[in-house]
């Protein structure tokens, strides 16, 4: 299907979603694009045939807040695509609408990398199904979730970098990594959603606001080696990128 | 004079390679911090054998860069790197297998609360995970580099094949990897009978992990190739599209 598509010269009419002057320019990355997103769509496709497999074999719906989390951990990731691809025309509308889809996005980010913390259920002994049958399906899942959140982050750190410069797009990342911890402890230990800020906003902020004056140890730790990780998960991801990068150049001299 | 900027040279040609170098060992630093920690606070001595298995993730991780760093030489290339390039391979499962190690969450301790001890896993698997991955990146290239992509590819999907197989034979058999140089008969004995006669479990186990690490792969790959170097920007796309017509 991309080795195809790559023979067809682009006249403008191959590609339906980008703004069709900059498809010469865009060609290779946009297919890039395009592979990133197909191999998420099967890893997500993968997980949901193993949760599928285990109900069969087990007859019970353990785990079934799985699919659920990973429905969720998509929604910034289409987000994201929105933005870094209709950002392209400057003068469209959309911009006027960014901050609130940019907000939107922070809220739902932590839905992502949260899959990794369902780990924890492996603690809960289950019947029907062997362990390590268990422990691949949450393999799956886990890392599914974070890596569609790495990719969402980075194609905003992208928009970003190109609007406000690099200092600012290494500030976001920094920014957002610490906020997803936040965002995991209040998911995982006072048992937030993300719509409950638009649900009742006001009691939200007032209750976090007492936490926030009262941090435990517990929060403090887990904040800290969660955005530690998830921090280190995304530079050494970009650092790889650089390496074989650089490794293609090379090749061509 | 001369010999600092020989060093400085070395330094800005192999930066990434330094760079990912030193993000491993931060990671694999705080690792131990971590278990250390653990330790100390519950005064037991569970996750010390992730120490381990950490430490023989780093064994084909610092293979791989020795064979990248002298595969530009002709003569290292045909008669050093096959035996690194085996040794690499018995090795290699070592990386990925830390990642089946999450399944101690399902012992019950109450030693230290569960979310530290998920961290903790979470930690260990994706340092492992990222080890093998890079590794496997540059033999990749160096196969890639003396062989054509097609031969790289192949490369890539059998070494996963492979290493999910030697992770089988280590969290079910118990196999180490230098039984291999130790009892090679036995183990020929055990692979010859796990082949004739395959179990759900062997087949059910190699498939999920093999693509599961094939996807990581594949992300990361193509997530890298999504990253510009901003100092060098990549070839135009007509020079790119060129290249895939082969």
């Amino acid at each position: 299907m991309i080795g195809i598509e790559s023979r067809i010269p682009y006249n403008g009419h191959s590609i339906w979603f980008q703004p069709m002057k900059s498809i010469s320019v865009q060609g290779p990355k946009v297919r890039i694009r395009l592979t990133t997103l197909g191999l998420m769509c099967a890893a997500t496709l993968i997980s949901l045939v193993l949760f599928r497999l285990r109900t069969l074999l087990s007859g019970s719906i353990d785990y079934a807040f799985l699919v659920w989390n990973l429905f969720l951990a998509w929604i910034p990731l289409g987000l994201a695509y929105a933005i870094s691809t209709y950002t392209g025309r400057r003068r469209s509308p959309l911009m006027f609408s960014l901050p609130a889809i940019m907000l939107l996005w922070l809220i739902f980010f932590p839905n992502a990398p949260y899959l990794l913390t369902d780990f924890q259920h492996l603690g809960i002994p289950r019947s029907g199904v062997p362990l390590w049958f268990d422990t691949l399906l949450l393999i799956w899942f886990a890392w599914t979730g974070l890596l569609i959140g790495l990719v969402s982050l980075f194609l905003m750190h992208g928009f970003v970098r190109r609007e406000f410069g690099r200092l600012v797009g290494w500030f976001f990342v920094t920014g957002v990594g610490f906020l997803t911890g936040l965002g995991i402890y209040i998911g995982r230990f006072l048992r937030w959603n993300s719509w409950d800020l638009f649900l009742d906003p006001l009691v939200r902020m007032s209750d976090f606001m007492y936490y926030a004056s009262h941090p435990s140890m517990r929060s403090i730790m887990f904040i800290g080696a969660f955005s530690a990780f998830f921090l280190f998960s995304y530079i050494s991801l970009y650092t790889f990128g650089y390496l074989v990068q650089e490794q293609i150049l090379e090749e061509m001299k | 004079m001369r010999s600092f900027t020989k060093y400085s040279d070395f330094i800005t040609r192999n930066r990434y390679q330094i760079a990912i170098f030193l993000l491993m060992a931060g990671a694999s630093t705080l690792c131990v911090f971590l278990v250390t920690a653990r330790i100390a606070y519950s005064d037991t001595q569970k996750f010390t054998g992730l120490v381990w298995n950490l430490f023989l993730a780093w064994i084909p991780f610092l293979l791989a860069y020795i064979s990248h760093a002298f595969s530009w030489k002709k003569p290292v290339l045909y008669y050093v790197l096959p035996c690194t390039a085996f040794l690499w391979l018995i090795f290699f499962p070592n990386a990925p297998y830390i990642l089946t190690d999450l399944q101690y969450l399902a012992k019950k301790s109450t030693s230290a609360p569960l979310w530290y001890d998920v961290i903790l896993l979470i930690w260990f698997a994706w340092t492992g995970l990222l080890l093998g991955l890079v590794s496997l990146y540059l033999m990749h290239d160096i196969t890639q580099r003396s062989f054509g992509r097609k031969a790289g590819w192949i490369f890539v999907f059998t070494v996963s094949l492979l290493s999910s197989f030697g992770v089988y034979l280590g969290r079910f058999v118990r196999f180490n990897s230098w039984d291999i140089l130790n009892d090679p008969r036995e183990i020929a004995i055990t692979i010859l009978g796990l082949a004739i006669d395959p179990s759900l479990r062997l087949v059910a186990f190699i498939f999920l992990f093999a693509v599961f690490y094939l996807f990581v792969y594949l992300t990361l790959y193509s997530f890298a190739h999504l990253v510009q170097t901003p100092s060098n920007p990549p070839p135009p796309a007509g020079n790119l599209r060129a290249n895939d017509r082969d």
